[in-house]
């Protein structure tokens, strides 16, 4: 899979997680009247959307790779910090109403066309932040936790606006609300992907097998190699791969490959190595797969 | 009925027109603030009691009010009163905007005989100015701020609400009399736009317009060139909540307007025959607004976008229930919930989950079997330009820049004839150079086999030899 044909699944992902929680969305507005204040109702909303989004971008990870291990983990964590995200970002919403809508749009007409839309779009964003922040936690990476947060951020305000224009211009039809969640999804699963992309100093790609083209990100400080499911890079279809066959070490500008516990050979450039500092377009070959580690363009030394 | 009798009649009328309704109570919702609503659900109105005179009533305990909500005709919901607060406007202080026409007829004498005397004694607008100074003297509060507007065709003076007392002196001194071209009164544009600009401004607004005339509009007038008209001025003063208080002066006023506007924006009417009395309404609508009470409860959920207001005061003696109404916009950030719930929709509960399941379930993956040659060309890694499947009874391939090569690599000037030969024994690949060493996975070699995934550098181009998926090692 190509990093285009991942934009592509991270944001279709995010467009179903959108059509997931709009019956949700649809079912606690029927019942807007029962709440006592509005911004109990709004918690309540958070949490809705937050739990099914949160829980399909957990899961993405583990849905792009065939891995249930990281599809269950994964959507666990995702749509538990979903549901903290959606709170947050429901009531950031509101403070931002608060703050922005009464500080800078102190006429109800502004209030009612850009107020009330740009700060609930802030909400989305907090929104999106907290859900992209979900597969960091999950992976323990602070480097991924960082790509979720721009590109959540990034995402959520993007389709944030337009899910709140898209109610200004229909406000009753639910099925506008359905458009607008899924653009939601949609934005912050391509964000999220495009950040990461742009955040990547380097990446290995497969050059041979079942999953050739393939590439990898190295966006964390660790990444393992191998063929167990738990692992970063996860090769299922390689033959002589181990369980934990190799590590990739990013130590400031630095990739090193690092061969793993069990001792497995790993070859940098046809000679084999236990430990190394990989040059742009050094060519690794971890059992039968072969890789191409490439710096990202401008990073080359 | 002789000429005099009648000019007695409409002077008894004139003298009695100030004092309409005010011979009793009066109540009035004055403002709506739903600023608070998201946070709290509270709800601010303001309401203004008035007695004899329109002289505000003060020391009403909470007990005289009721408050109802309503969302649409006959779902009216009484609700609590939490809090009621008196004299609020003195704590946090007003702004008024006063408006003054500037027309020709501001400079005629109170009866609009003399329309062409030197003596600004006799103009209308002296004692309009002297009421302006007259107010600002009054205000010791330095929470009130206040601006000033003049206007005919066109809006000649305008300062915003300010504390600047001097400013607004200047700005009075600097009204003059408009030339003939002027002889336009823009009313409800410069009170449109007024209530734009004031709705800039935070707290309780107070628009309070002086006219002796009708709206007179000038033909596409270059300073409005969009109309909003009276429903215009209306509609807006009501969305932003500013009260429009008006003055009618002299008979020519158009009292039927100008009462409209203040009874549909939470404001009240003044006509006077007497220019003297500006000052005194001045300062009537001043001490109207300072008195007003604050009462807060707390906003039903029902969904709408506007929800109806009505305040309704018993008085102390019991005798008179008064009821006044106000709209306010209770912002639906979530959109409105459908009619009926869509049972329908929750069929997009299953849908969803199905395909994340088929995209979990699907293997991005290849399913070719074949050995291969991908040939990357262009800067970094390159972008994959041709891929040649390499058919197993073939014995031998060539790469290089010629048309009779296997495997052409054009737009590559250092790639010549033929390049590389690749040998094929029993699907084992072995590579050779027609000239010299050849480059694969970054090191110098004469021959070798080549392993699935070599990387064959030909040129500044790249050649990546892939062996296909072969069945034993799937197994292992």
């Amino acid at each position: 899979m190509t990093l285009g044909m991942r934009i592509i699944l991270l944001g279709l992902i995010g467009l179903l997680a959108g059509a997931l929680c709009w019956p949700f969305t649809e079912l606690i507005l029927f019942y807007q009247a029962s709440f006592p204040t509005l911004l109990l109702f709004s918690v309540v909303l958070g949490i809705a959307v937050g739990l099914f989004m949160g829980g399909s971008f957990g899961m993405s990870e583990g849905a792009l790779t065939n891995s249930w291990t990281k599809v269950r983990s994964g959507g666990a964590t995702g749509a538990l910090i979903g549901c903290v995200g959606g709170m947050l970002g429901f009531i950031a919403g509101q403070t931002a109403l608060l703050a922005v809508g009464s500080f800078f749009f102190s006429t109800t007409g502004q209030l009612r066309n850009y107020g009330i839309p740009i700060s609930r779009a802030l909400g989305w964003a907090v929104f999106g932040m907290v859900v992209g922040v979900g597969e960091g936690v999950r992976s323990r990476s602070g480097a991924k936790a960082l790509n979720g947060i721009i590109g959540g951020f990034a995402g959520g305000l993007a389709g944030g606006l337009v899910v709140e224009y898209i109610r200004l211009l229909s406000p009753s039809s639910g099925y506008a609300r359905l458009a607008g969640l899924c653009v939601l999804g949609l934005f912050i699963g391509i964000a999220y992907a495009l950040v990461e992309r742009s955040l990547a100093k380097a990446s290995l790609r497969l050059l041979s097998g079942r999953s050739r083209g393939r590439e990898f990100l190295l966006t964390q400080g660790r990444t393992v190699v191998g063929g167990a499911q738990k692992t970063d890079v996860t090769l299922a279809g390689y033959g002589r791969v181990a369980g934990e066959h190799a590590e990739i070490h990013r130590d400031g500008r630095d990739f090193t490959l690092v061969q793993g516990e069990g001792k497995k050979p790993v070859y940098v450039n046809d000679e084999q190595v236990k430990r190394t500092v990989l040059k742009d377009g050094d060519i690794i070959r971890i059992g039968d797969a072969q890789f191409q580690f490439a710096r990202k363009r401008g990073e080359n030394r | 009925m002789s000429a005099v009798m009648k000019r007695f009649f409409i002077f008894l009328v004139l003298c009695a027109l100030p004092l309409q309704g005010a011979l009793s109570d009066t109540l009035r919702v004055s403002q709506i603030d739903n600023s608070s609503l998201l946070a709290n659900q509270r709800i601010k109105v303001y309401v203004s009691v008035t007695g004899n005179n329109g002289v505000p009533v003060t020391g009403l305990e909470q007990e005289v009010f009721k408050l109802y909500e309503s969302v649409a005709e006959g779902h009216r919901q009484e609700r609590e009163i939490l809090r009621m607060l008196e004299g609020v406007n003195v704590i946090q202080g007003v702004n008024f905007l006063l408006i003054i026409d500037n027309s020709g007829s501001m400079y005629w004498d109170r009866t609009g005989r003399i329309k062409n005397s030197s003596d600004p004694e006799v103009w209308r607008i002296t004692s309009a100015k002297r009421a302006v100074e007259d107010l600002l003297n009054e205000i010791r509060n330095p929470k009130d701020r206040v601006g000033l507007m003049s206007f005919n065709m066109r809006i000649d003076t305008y300062v915003e609400p300010t504390d600047d007392k001097v400013s607004i002196q200047r700005a009075l001194a600097g009204i003059s009399r408009p030339s003939e071209e002027e002889a336009f009164t823009e009313l409800y544009e410069t009170l449109y736009r007024a209530v734009g600009d004031l709705s800039e401004t935070k707290g309780r607004k107070v628009i309070i317009v002086l006219s002796d005339g009708v709206d007179f509009p000038m033909e596409d007038n270059p300073y409005f060139p969009e109309r909003a008209g009276i429903d215009g001025v209306v509609e807006r003063a009501n969305r932003e909540g500013i009260s429009i208080f008006t003055i009618g002066l002299g008979r020519s006023a158009d009292n039927e307007s100008l009462s409209r506007i203040a009874q549909e924006t939470g404001g009240a009417h003044f006509s006077t025959y007497s220019p003297e009395e500006i000052s005194r309404l001045y300062t009537l609508i001043r001490d109207q607004i300072l008195s007003e009470y604050l009462l807060v409860y707390a906003a039903g959920m029902r969904p709408a976008e506007r929800k109806l207001v009505r305040v309704e005061y018993t008085t102390p003696d019991g005798a008179r229930t008064l009821a006044s109404e106000r709209f306010y916009f209770s912002e639906t950030v979530f959109g409105f919930p459908q009619p009926k719930f869509p049972l329908l929709a929750f069929v997009a509960v299953p849908a969803a989950v199905i395909l994340l399941i088929v995209i979990t379930l699907v293997r991005f993956e290849r399913k070719k079997q074949t050995p291969s040659l991908s040939v990357y060309q262009g800067k970094g890694r390159g972008k994959r330009v041709q891929t040649l499947d390499l058919s197993p009874r073939k014995r031998a391939i060539t790469i290089g820049g010629g048309e009779r090569d296997d495997l052409t690599i054009t737009g590559d000037r250092k790639v010549q004839k033929t390049m590389v030969q690749i040998e094929n024994r029993d699907g084992s690949y072995r590579i050779a150079s027609s000239r010299g060493s050849i480059t694969v996975n970054n090191r110098n070699v004469q021959t070798r086999v080549l392993k699935s995934g070599d990387v064959i550098k030909v040129g500044d181009t790249t050649v990546v030899f892939d062996s296909g998926i072969e069945k034993k090692k799937k197994k292992k």
